[in-house]
């Protein structure tokens, strides 16, 4: 019997092995590939653009310490001591200094402990939303900070200025358009029974405590809030006649 | 004991495969992957002509090849047009791929 047909099959059959394997290898990476790509894709911009929202800032941070450099530089004329004051009056009022002064935190922490607990007795009707500190919390919150006059408030070491923006994308919180996560850490400098009193009384505040959210407040007399360093928007506002006339 | 050898070849193959594979395309992974089938297909034929001693070398040769080929073609034909023509390839080769196990089988079983 010729045996070379043996040895032809014997390589045809090499050669489809090489060939499945191959192809099952290709598969299952294009496969995976798939399900990752388009998410690692996202993730990769976001982080690019967090890591350009870094150095932006860091950027603003340098010109305003030159602006400051320029405007400390101190001059005799009368009126210009004046417009100087007047400057940096206005510059604490906006939120452009770092501020430090006696006044309270309050500490939001989401509700992992029950949340977990609910999610093993009765996974069907759990709802992780119900465990979670939202947008609102935080907005309410710092609501009853300014109306217990708050003179400076800050969310994370993010300042809050009259434009801040507090709102929720998915699953994050987003303060002055940067990522938040738990705990937050309110902190508001100014009298702080009156403060603690406001908070304590508002609706957030005992809502929370009530459901059982690792929640607190802190009396302290000295607290530190940063400056704001976010931009502004411009462009668009102009001042009126009338009111430019009053003012003067 | 000879018989053992296309299996022993396909064995290996595979590890290698395993180890060392082939930078496939993924558009033409799909395509190959029906000519995976007809080389599987090709290789169960040609045991069996063997042990019905028709094996014919240029036979066995040309039809590896251009079932390879024209499975893939199909396939991709079949995508183009919107018809699921692979289905043609998986059933023909699926179905001879069976028939001849079982007769390889039988001609083990009597010999």
């Amino acid at each position: 019997m010729s045996k070379r047909w043996q040895l032809t099959l014997t390589v045809v059959s090499l050669i489809s092995g090489i060939l499945l394997m191959s192809l099952i290898l290709a598969n299952q990476a294009a496969r995976s590939e798939a399900a990752e790509s388009s998410n690692e894709d996202l993730i990769e911009i976001i982080n690019r653009v967090e890591e350009e929202t870094v150095a932006l800032e860091e950027l603003i941070d340098e010109k305003r310490d030159r602006i400051d450099q320029i405007r400390e530089h101190k001059v005799e004329d009368g009126e210009l001591t004046v417009l100087q004051s007047e400057l940096e009056w206005l510059r604490r009022r906006v939120g452009l200094t770092q501020v430090t002064g006696p006044g309270i935190t309050v500490i939001l922490d989401d509700n992992e402990a029950l949340a977990s607990a609910a999610k093993a007795t009765n996974p069907l009707s759990f709802d992780p939303n119900s465990y979670i500190i939202h947008d609102k919390d935080l907005l309410y919150l710092v609501n009853d900070l300014k109306i217990g006059g708050a003179e400076a408030i800050s969310i994370n070491n993010q300042r809050i200025i009259t434009s801040s923006d507090i709102r929720c994308v998915g699953t994050v919180i987003l303060v002055n358009s940067t990522r938040l996560a738990p705990p937050y850490e309110i902190r508001a400098i100014g009298n702080p029974e009156k403060l603690m009193k406001q908070v304590s009384n508002g609706q957030t505040y005992p809502w929370l405590k009530s459901r059982d959210f690792p929640v607190e407040i802190i009396e302290e007399e000295v607290i530190q809030i940063p400056t704001y360093k976010g931009s502004f928007a411009t462009g668009h506002l102009q001042v009126t006649k009338g009111e430019s006339e009053t003012n003067d | 004991m000879w018989i053992l050898l296309p299996f022993l070849g396909l064995l290996i193959g595979m590890i290698v495969g395993l180890q060392y594979p082939l930078q496939v395309p993924v558009a033409y992974a799909k395509y190959l992957s029906i000519g995976v089938l007809a080389a599987l297909d090709s290789v169960f034929g040609g045991l069996r002509a063997a042990m019905e001693d028709k094996f014919d070398q240029t036979i066995f040769l040309t039809g590896f090849f251009s079932n390879i080929l024209m499975a893939s073609v199909l396939a991709y034909m079949g995508d183009q047009l919107g018809v699921e023509l692979y289905l043609a390839a998986v059933f023909v080769f699926g179905v001879r791929l069976f028939q001849n196990l079982g007769i390889i089988r039988r001609y083990l079983i009597k010999k």
